[in-house]
């Protein structure tokens, strides 16, 4: 089953989202629910005839459409390390210089805001983040690398995120974090969900090595 | 117990299940088996659960030497199989026996078999399934050298009674004609849709795999990209150049694409076994 919300990128929108996900899963426990930007997709385990669970769904999120939607987004800020060394981030220089900005102000703009994360798609592990300032906007890379390290910290139009694994892609590579994205060997394979916020730290070539020996 | 050596790993071979179900709030695609019904069947036929774990083995395929005796069973259209120097049938479970090796060389129609053996594979689920999928398992398909070990079981092979008569049900394979539905995004691309459809062939790309199945040629039709929604297997993607994408079990949990059309889950069995060259023609059922 899909339900399909206002199409738009918002934070009402995640929020209207987030909402209806706790809605299926109180009326019907067994279901799967997941989402993007302004879908809602459920999964039950068997074929069954959904009219009448359509029909409940409407009944309770109409029933509660007048009170106060007070859900919050998130309760939770997920701390992110990222470095921003040259070696780390094969595009900053190039991207410094076509936006005429220092390194100082670039990381300031890029680690000041919360990002909220939407949703978790195209590989696992990688997160829809909302957020980034407009004064770091840039368009994709007009060819897209064959191969970008898993880690690595993209700025890609108006959205910046991190590649889970190594995979080909088209956003400017602007810094590194050491922190693995998607394992499953961890009891949650990815320490994120839709509405939480993350907010990036900046931190040292050092620290980032010695973070990456840590976790060997 | 190490239970099968693999000699030679073939084309692309990998394990298999129904599939990964509750994970796309991570980005993990479903996975499973291309074709669901000759999977079920390679399982049936071996007397095994239908969501048991199978190879699926494509095109050209694997050597693999038994260290003890099994009840295995390939499924799918047409292969090659042979057992030592003998052919064995497809969609027909048969008895190997210790030092025994099974080699499918060639499929000969369609693109993908299923091996499934008796009792199962001892394979460790991961995230729910034993699908194998980059970044999820270790390896994304069969490595030459490894050893497949099985479950235990307690058979008496002699005992067995293996010529019970199964209907094996696979004359819709041969069709051109595959049975779609309508998508999300139908409506937006109705009228010129629904022309192009009753007027082309389509022909399976070589781009095809299993993310997605690419038809040919494109269509005299632009398509302007959506917000990135849910997408899963058997949804049809119409990209902004024209080109009609069927989304296959690896295909990715999100996509930007208008979806316009749906395939159920026997039309995608249909088309996982078209060859590239091979033409389709898309009926709105």
């Amino acid at each position: 089953m899909l339900i399909q919300l206002e199409n738009e990128i918002n934070p009402i929108n995640l929020q209207h989202i987030l909402q209806i996900k706790t809605i299926v899963k109180r009326l019907f426990p067994s279901s799967y629910t997941y989402n993007t930007y302004a879908e809602v997709g459920i999964r039950f385990p068997y074929f069954e005839d959904l009219t009448e669970k359509i029909k409940l769904l409407k009944a309770e999120f109409n029933a509660e459409k007048n009170e106060e939607r007070t859900l919050q987004l998130t309760s939770k800020t997920i701390e992110v390390p990222v470095c921003y060394a040259e070696e780390l981030a094969p595009d900053l220089n190039a991207f410094l210089q076509q936006k005429n900005m220092t390194l100082e102000k670039f990381i300031e703009l890029h680690t000041q805001p919360k990002y909220l994360v939407y949703f978790i798609g195209f590989l696992p592990g990688f997160l829809y983040l909302g957020g980034l300032d407009k004064q770091l906007y840039h368009p994709r890379k007009a060819n897209p690398d064959p191969k970008i390290e898993a880690g690595s910290v993209g700025i890609g139009h108006h959205q910046t995120g991190i590649y889970p694994q190594d995979s080909p892609g088209g956003w400017h590579i602007v810094g590194k974090t050491p922190i693995d994205l998607f394992d499953v060997n961890q009891a949650e394979a990815s320490p994120f969900q839709s509405g939480d916020q993350i907010q990036f730290k900046p931190i040292s070539l050092e620290e980032y090595k010695f973070q990456i020996q840590q976790m060997k | 117990m190490k239970s099968i050596e693999v000699i030679s790993a073939g084309m692309h071979t990998s394990f298999q299940d129904l599939g990964r179900f509750n994970f796309a709030h991570w980005g993990c695609p479903v996975s499973g088996v291309m074709d669901e019904y000759h999977a079920k069947l390679a399982n049936t036929l071996v007397q095994n659960s239908l969501d048991e774990g199978v190879l699926e083995i494509s095109l050209l395929g694997p050597t693999l030497k038994f260290m003890h005796d099994a009840l295995i069973c390939v499924s799918g259209l047409e292969a090659k199989i042979q057992l030592n120097d003998q052919l064995k049938k497809i969609n027909h479970a048969f008895v190997v026996q210790s030092g025994d090796v099974l080699k499918i060389p060639q499929i000969t129609r369609g693109n993908r078999v299923y091996l499934a053996v008796h009792g199962g594979f001892n394979r460790k689920k991961i995230l729910g399934s034993v699908a194998q999928f980059q970044s999820i398992t270790k390896n994304f398909s069969l490595q030459k050298g490894e050893y497949l070990q099985l479950n235990k079981i307690d058979l008496e092979f002699a005992k067995l009674n293996l010529n019970a008569h199964v209907s094996v049900e696979n004359e819709h394979y041969k069709q051109h004609e595959i049975i779609v539905q309508k998508g999300p995004e139908f409506k937006a691309y109705q009228v010129e849709l629904t022309k192009a459809l009753q007027s082309s062939l389509f022909q399976i790309g070589k781009n095809s795999n299993r993310m997605g199945v690419e038809l040919l040629p494109e269509l005299q039709l632009n398509s302007t990209p959506i917000l990135t929604n849910i997408i899963q297997p058997g949804c049809v993607q119409l990209t902004p150049s024209g080109k009609l994408i069927v989304l296959m079990k690896d295909a990715q949990v999100s996509g930007g694409y208008p979806r316009v059309l749906v395939l159920p889950q026997r039309s995608t069995d249909v088309l996982s076994q078209k060859r590239t060259g091979e033409e389709v023609r898309l009926v709105l059922g």
